[in-house]
């Protein structure tokens, strides 16, 4: 079932917290809130759940319009980032209760936990109760109990982020399968863009009670729409400027670079992107940019430096071979992206 | 435009569907019942107060209890035996809480149990046991009197007396909270403080002790607050010794010279103290509240032999001490009564004649007790889900301060208020069951609301949330979610109210009319008067011992601690 979010503000007393978000996700897709703390993403995904009231705005969940239908008949599955297992059920009981008020018969309730718990690798961990669990585990009981109920759409709210690094990216795949398997529609809000780049079929970026990009992850990686989205999404340079006659860029301190083709209308003042990995050291007089090496970072498959170049700016780059500090490098962007609205960096 | 438009339908809708949350309905009966109950008497000891006899209004009264020695003398009485139960209680138990918290003591388990209890014990207990050991005819008294061997003291009576009573009578709370507290210091700030060379002494007295003073502070103010706000142990022991919560009774409840005016005064000076306590309290521990747990629990170091036989020594004499009064009780309830006077003969009769004279009175004490606890724990629970979960606007901050008020206000005060407000239209309770009832589940209310409180700070909200998401409506959830997660805390404080309840008498012994009559009433009619059945008396307070220690026993077995 799809949902579409349209015009949603809400305020906190004096203190806004989303300003007319829009939003829709298809059937069957997952989409991702990714933003800084405060930035209005959890309280967007509780208005979609119900524990909040837009001050205005509308949602609907396929063509129904649920602003007024409270949470317990929105048919949702919520996941929490503190998992909220209840403590005094076991974890069967726990993915149980849902299906119980449904007064399902005690076969089919049986049947569907037995299925749930499969479906989250917790066969045999019926009788466990919540203590007792991993963290992992409590996430996985957690997430057995959201779809118990096969709810329209599935709400995380940064489910990994009380869990160690290296779970964290076992769970996120896990969940991913899990959300194509059954095919349900789902929204994920997370502050981790490595997480929203690999689970998501959209990604809406927020700043600021706002929703500043939406998009693929390639799209919102590779075409950031705003210095926002630019620098919060990967690692980006990005260098300021006017579009001069020529359609090069003025830097700020005086310098100008040529991209290859005008970057648009002169005038105009832009960023320009640059990610890490699309500039390449070059030997020759093709440089575009040159600098001296004033750092160097060893990340395993490769390394990141950063150089700085004459008018002060920092361009970070990746590379393979060793670079001493120091050393004068010159470098071509391969790609690069105009970014046109500044909304600040993260 | 659109937007614009939604955004004035919006509110509108939002505060109507407020409306029919049912925790607003269930808020606003509290509120209601929380209204009659504490603001509504109040305001006729107010009233009382600043009305003279003819009817007419006057400062008078409050001129009188600054100038004139009849109620100078009471005041400050109140206020010196407070200050110095208080301070001597601490004086026993804070050395003693620090050796334990500290050392590896023989028998921990079992003394941490005996204070626990020692905390329960009946307020007017101590009073009654002692006046029986050392009143003037009093069981040590009239041997030390046969055998000719002299006392420093003529009998037990007078202010020593009420100060005697009053340590062995709170020690225990001051050293329940100073233990814990000294408990809860993070070895690591004392390592410190030993790492850049201080000694062990030194660092005791410039880390250690001032960690502990809010716990001090706390203790030695619910120490002082209970001998202040208590009626049974000057009335009982005080020999003439006049303080507060006596004046208020005897102005009141005396037949030839009844002022209620002057006990209105009287009980507003009680009030006035003890809110001043509690400012005094509060100001202590809020400015001095570190953050102390977390890290590891404080290792108990071994004592030597010396030093070991000298803290064990102190220890079971406090105890005995503050168990002196139940082993008197208990002893004496088997032995025969004649007139007045002990002979020392085993008996159950007694016993028989509780259960065949007065077997009314203890059904009574549990009766009452028990529907007042059961009203406090559901109003308690409704009270503390709205304090910690819902943003009422006007209800909750209201509901969060009023339930609070009979914190600070003396049985004594109490009973005034209810008698002064519904001895008249428009609600008659005097002469009722009911206002025993109502006294008590009002009065015990701010310390089951309190523990309710803290147990759903536990809950987190996003449990309840996630019980809506999979179907259930609040009233379910709160049920199925709620109600189970908190229950070990809403027996444990309902318990406590309990006990506190069914060992009630400063409030009972003002508000009852025959035949309501409870236990504590019967053992303090029957201790004012001297050559009354001393025997039946003691088994009587035998009985509500009982009933005392057992439920907590249960409890505590139960639930392994206790919160008071």
């Amino acid at each position: 079932m799809d949902i579409s979010i349209e015009g949603i503000s809400k305020a906190f007393g004096e203190t806004t917290a989303l300003e007319s978000v829009d939003l829709s996700v298809p059937s069957g897709r997952l989409a991702t809130l990714l933003g800084a703390s405060g930035c209005g993403k959890t309280t967007l995904l509780r208005i979609i759940a119900g524990f909040e009231t837009a001050d205005t705005g509308a949602i609907r969940f396929g063509e129904r319009d649920i602003a007024k239908v409270p949470v317990w008949k929105r048919r949702i599955g919520f996941v929490f980032q503190s998992y909220a297992l209840w403590p005094h059920m076991t974890v069967a009981e726990n993915v149980a209760y849902g299906l119980r008020l449904r007064r399902l018969s005690k076969e089919a309730v049986a049947d569907k936990v037995a299925t749930g718990l499969a479906m989250v690798g917790l066969t045999g961990r019926e009788q466990r109760r919540p203590g007792q669990l991993s963290g992992g585990q409590q996430q996985r009981v957690a997430l057995a109990r959201a779809l118990a109920l096969e709810p329209d759409v599935l709400l995380m709210d940064e489910p990994l982020s009380n869990l160690d690094a290296k779970l964290r990216v076992e769970m996120r795949r896990e969940i991913r399968r899990i959300q194509q398997e059954t095919g349900i529609t789902a929204v994920y809000v997370t502050h981790d863009q490595d997480e929203a780049l690999e689970i998501s079929d959209l990604v809406a970026v927020m700043n600021g009670g706002r929703v500043e990009q939406v998009g693929a992850p390639e799209d919102v990686y590779e075409r950031p729409e705003t210095t926002f989205v630019a620098s919060f999404v990967g690692s980006v340079t990005l260098l300021r400027g006017q579009v001069t006659d020529d359609g090069e860029l003025a830097l700020g301190s005086g310098g100008k670079v040529g991209f290859g083709r005008p970057l648009g209308p002169a005038g105009a003042a832009v960023h320009v992107a640059l990610r890490p990995e699309d500039l390449r050291i070059v030997e020759d007089g093709r440089a575009q940019f040159t600098g001296k090496v004033v750092r160097s970072s060893f990340q395993g498959g490769t390394r990141e430096s950063v150089a700085e170049l004459p008018g002060g700016e920092l361009l970070a780059f990746e590379h393979r071979r060793s670079l001493p500090t120091g050393a004068t490098v010159g470098l071509v962007a391969e790609r690069f992206t105009v970014v046109g609205r500044d909304t600040g960096v993260a | 435009m659109a937007a614009s438009t939604t955004a004035r339908g919006r509110p509108g809708r939002r505060s109507r569907s407020g409306w029919r949350d049912p925790w607003r309905l269930a808020g606003l009966i509290a509120l209601l019942i929380l209204l009659i109950f504490i603001v509504y008497p109040q305001l006729w000891i107010v009233r009382a107060a600043f009305t003279d006899d003819a009817g007419a209004f006057t400062l008078a009264r409050f001129g009188a209890f600054v100038t004139d020695a009849r109620f100078t003398e009471p005041l400050l009485h109140s206020v010196v035996v407070s200050l110095a139960v208080g301070a001597g209680a601490a004086l026993v138990a804070v050395p003693l809480a620090f050796v334990m918290a500290r050392y590896r003591i023989p028998g921990r388990q079992g003394v941490l149990t005996m204070l626990t209890m020692a905390t329960t014990s009946p307020p007017f207990l101590g009073a009654y046991a002692w006046l029986l050991l050392l009143g003037s005819g009093g069981i040590i008294t009239k041997a030390a009197r046969e055998a000719g061997l002299p006392l420093p003291f003529e009998s037990i009576l007078g202010v020593g007396g009420i100060i005697w009573v009053g340590v062995w009578f709170t020690f225990a709370l001051i050293f329940l909270m100073v233990y814990d507290a000294f408990r809860a210091v993070d070895p690591a700030l004392e390592e410190a403080a030993a790492s850049v060379g201080s000694t062990p002494w030194r660092t005791h007295a410039k880390v250690t002790l001032p960690l502990a003073v809010p716990a001090i502070a706390t203790g030695c103010y619910l120490a002082a607050m209970r001998i202040f706000a208590d009626f049974g142990t000057p009335m009982l022991i005080g020999g003439g010794y006049s303080m507060l919560p006596v004046v208020v009774y005897q102005n009141f409840m005396s037949e030839v010279a009844a002022s209620p005016g002057v006990a209105a005064t009287a009980s507003l000076m009680m009030v006035l103290v003890s809110g001043l306590a509690l400012v005094a309290q509060r100001r202590i521990v809020a400015r001095r509240s570190f953050a102390v747990t977390g890290g590891r629990d404080q290792p108990l170091r071994e004592l030597r032999r010396g030093p070991r036989a000298l803290v064990l020594t102190g220890i079971w004499a406090a105890l005995l001490l503050g168990f002196v009064p139940h082993l008197v009780v208990v002893l004496t309830s088997f032995l025969r009564w004649q007139s007045g006077i002990l002979q020392w003969e085993p008996t159950l009769e007694n016993y028989r004649r509780l259960f065949e004279e007065s077997l009314q009175p203890i059904v009574l004490s549990f009766v009452f007790a028990g529907i007042a606890c059961l009203i406090a724990l559901v109003l308690g629970v409704v009270v503390a889900y709205i304090v910690a979960r819902k943003r009422f606007m006007i209800s909750g901050p209201l509901l969060n301060n009023l339930v609070m008020v009979p914190y600070i206000l003396p049985g004594t005060v109490f009973a005034i208020g209810f008698i002064l407000a519904f001895n008249h239209l428009p609600v008659i309770l005097t002469g009722t069951a009911l206002i025993i009832v109502v006294a008590y589940f009002i009065r015990r209310l701010p310390y089951v609301m309190k523990s309710i409180e803290t147990a759903l700070g536990q809950v987190h909200p996003s449990l309840e949330e996630a019980a809506m998401s999979v179907g259930a409506p609040p009233r379910r959830s709160f049920r199925d979610i709620v109600v189970p997660i908190i229950r070990p805390a809403v027996i444990s404080g309902g318990t406590v109210g309990f006990l506190q309840m069914i060992t009630e008498l400063s409030a009972t012994v003002m508000l009852y009319a025959v035949p309501w009559v409870t236990m504590t009433v019967v053992i303090f009619t029957n201790a004012m008067q001297p050559g009354s059945p001393f025997g039946v008396a003691s088994a009587m307070t035998t009985v509500l011992l009982v009933s005392v220690y057992v439920p907590l026993y249960l409890l505590r077995r139960r639930y392994k601690t206790v919160s008071l």
